[in-house]
């Protein structure tokens, strides 16, 4: 009788022996492969994440090596180049730049096309009929895409469109203030600049008129609110093209401050490229990098990724874990097993059958029974992977996690090399003796 | 002829107590052989090493003129002997018909009968058997193996006395007419009566007490 005929017969009369270890591999390749599906989904979700938000970096004046100029009366200011419409042009152009992004913030009204305000959205009557009530807060945009409250999705666009660099009068305000005021996509407004608000002499009101075109919701909560100001209340904030904000400071005297940005965020495809990217624009010539600082900005990504990061981490100490525990687990099983099975090892060997045929023996045996318990794994890890992963991460979507078969190749291959060193080890203490102390142990 | 052969063979446990003080003997096939002795004299211990289960600290175990420690005990145990325990020594997972074929790719059916099991009592586990018919089992799978000789502990130590009769024959039957060598180590009277040449193992020594 060969070794495979022994090992499956004892594998079939040996039922209760069997069923355990048929149930403690099924246990730990289970939760191994669902711990596998579940850290791919929390790979892919990083890796989409990092799509989504990308990374960014930031261009702005460095005011630092700007010179001093004095204003009279012990006053002075910092004279620096801003960063122009030519350089935005320049930068885009860099291979890996998907998008980019300046603000020019401004605290406007909102009216309809008579010049009726609309009241602001805030929880306190402090703010009623101080002027204030009817500010909201004007963000001047190319691609309102990349803004960062939007990257960051603390807002998420509900309706309509975002605002690109070809928008003219097209902007975007939240569902809460267009509820507010029975406002819907394709309204007509005014932006109304009141003369007060610019702090200019005779800078006049002025207004342009635009087009809701879109429409975000709120999902960041915002704390302090009853005592912000009204423009600084998220659902006051009000989306516009560039060209819109940049004609409502047509007041400021100094053309270069008029048409030029503080700072202007750059977004790329990839931000494992963002430093390659960066070193590409400091070697543009035309632009004067001595005036201008350019930082590193991937903040969302990291935060956000932040998340997802500590629960592989978990997810990998958890597999980790399990398959220290499975493995002590079956060989302290084998290795009882074996000492049970000390009368059979004597006997066997007195046939003159070999250790080397023996340890195969118990490899074969815990083969016969982990190839059924691997399978079955397989179907019970296709199940519960969703359900793991949804209580490691709720950020994660049940139906992104999947156990592949590369995941499950891994398993077998490892369960193998794992069940062939337990047998191994489990035998070392009673193959060290002879057939006789064997035999003279069993009697 | 000469099958089996000590030369000189000594054997301490632990490298302390010499419980074997150069036994010497020379044994053939087709006679049945009896080693009397004392409790703890070394009877079990020179089976043993006559089976290739352990191996002499000095002196040689010979068959047919070479030493089994040469061509490997593990050899020497799956091709040239075959062993008889007192406690059976049965794989219990296995019915009788399997334990017999784990020695031989002979049908064991016939064997079985031959030593008395009836067809159904074949396909039982063997813990289902009586004493007698497990020891029946083992002289089986022992016969089946086709080695030249028989090494039997004690095989009649645990069975009442008609069965320990019909084990004798058997075994007597075995050396007489299939020419085997039987090695039976015994504290049985009746079955040392039976044997062909009788040896007595005394302090170590051992002596041909007749033949």
């Amino acid at each position: 009788m060969n070794l495979l005929k022994r090992a499956g017969l004892y594998t079939l009369r040996s039922r209760g022996r069997t069923l355990l270890l048929f149930a403690v591999l099924l246990l730990a390749a289970t939760f191994v492969l669902s711990g596998l599906s579940a850290m791919e989904a929390s790979e892919n979700t990083s890796a989409k994440l990092r799509g989504t938000t990308g990374a960014s970096f930031t261009v702005e004046r460095n005011l630092s090596t700007g010179s001093m100029n004095s204003m009279g009366g012990g006053m002075s200011v910092i004279q620096q180049e801003f960063v122009t419409d030519a350089m935005l042009d320049e930068i885009r152009k860099v291979e890996g730049i998907k998008g980019y992004t300046a603000k020019e913030i401004g605290y406007y009204n909102l009216t309809d096309l008579s010049g009726n305000p609309y009241r602001m959205i805030y929880d306190t009557s402090l703010w009623d009929d101080t002027d204030l009530d009817y500010q909201a807060n004007v963000i001047g945009s190319f691609f309102t895409e990349y803004d960062e409250l939007f990257l960051s999705q603390a807002f998420q666009l509900t309706q309509g469109r975002h605002i690109t660099d070809q928008d003219e009068d097209g902007i975007i305000i939240s569902e809460d203030l267009a509820e507010k005021h029975g406002l819907s996509m394709g309204d007509r407004v005014l932006i109304y600049r009141p003369d007060w608000v610019t702090g200019a002499v005779n800078a006049g009101d002025k207004s342009v008129e635009a087009e809701i075109v879109g429409m975000f919701r709120i999902l960041a909560s915002q704390e302090d609110r009853s005592s912000m100001a009204p423009y600084n209340i998220y659902e006051n904030y009000i989306f516009a093209p560039m060209c819109v904000t940049k004609s409502l400071i047509d007041w400021v005297d100094d053309e270069a401050e008029r048409e030029g940005y503080e700072y202007a965020d750059f977004y790329v495809d990839d931000p494992e490229q963002l430093e390659s990217i960066i070193r590409s624009v400091q070697e543009i010539d035309s632009i004067n990098w001595n005036n201008f600082n350019v930082t590193v900005n991937d903040e969302v990504y990291e935060r956000a990724a932040g998340s997802i990061s500590n629960t592989t981490i978990l997810i990998r100490t958890l597999i980790i874990v399990i398959i220290v525990i499975s493995a002590g687990v079956v060989a302290l099983f084998l290795s009882f097993w074996l000492k049970s099975r000390l009368r059979e090892t004597g006997i066997l060997l007195a046939m003159g059958i070999t250790k080397t045929a023996l340890v195969l023996q118990h490899m074969a045996e815990t083969a016969l029974t982990a190839v059924p318990a691997f399978g079955a794994a397989w179907f019970a890890s296709r199940w519960s992977a969703g359900w793991i992963t949804g209580l490691f991460e709720s950020g994660i979507a049940a139906g992104t996690a999947a156990v592949s078969e590369w995941d499950f190749a891994r398993v077998c291959a490892g369960g193998a090399l794992i069940l062939s060193a337990a047998v191994l080890l489990s035998c070392i203490p009673v193959f060290r003796y002879k057939p006789r102390e064997i035999l003279s142990m069993m009697e | 002829m000469c099958i089996l052969e000590l030369k000189n063979v000594q054997y301490s446990y632990n490298n302390k107590k010499r419980i074997l003080k150069g036994v010497s003997a020379q044994m053939e096939q087709g006679k049945l052989y009896a080693i009397l002795g004392p409790s703890g004299c070394g009877k079990t211990t020179l089976l043993s090493l006559l089976g290739g289960l352990d191996s002499p600290g000095v002196g040689q175990i010979l068959y047919k003129g070479q030493d089994i420690a040469g061509t490997g005990l593990a050899d020497h145990r799956k091709n040239h002997v075959a062993f008889i325990f007192q406690s059976y020594n049965l794989i219990d997972y296995l019915t009788p018909r399997e334990n017999v074929a784990l020695t031989s790719k002979l049908p064991p059916l016939p064997i079985l009968e031959r030593l008395g099991l009836r067809e159904e009592e074949t396909r039982r586990n063997v813990l289902k058997l009586s004493g007698g018919q497990q020891q029946r089992v083992a002289i089986a799978r022992a016969l089946a193996s086709e080695s030249p000789v028989i090494l039997a502990d004690e095989p009649t130590g645990s069975l009442d006395e008609d069965t320990a009769g019909d084990i004798t024959e058997i075994l007597k039957d075995s050396a007489h007419r299939m020419n085997k060598c039987v090695i039976v180590v015994t504290h049985s009277g009746e079955l040392a009566d039976q044997a062909d040449v009788v040896f007595r193992l005394k302090r170590g020594v051992l002596m041909q007490n007749r033949s």
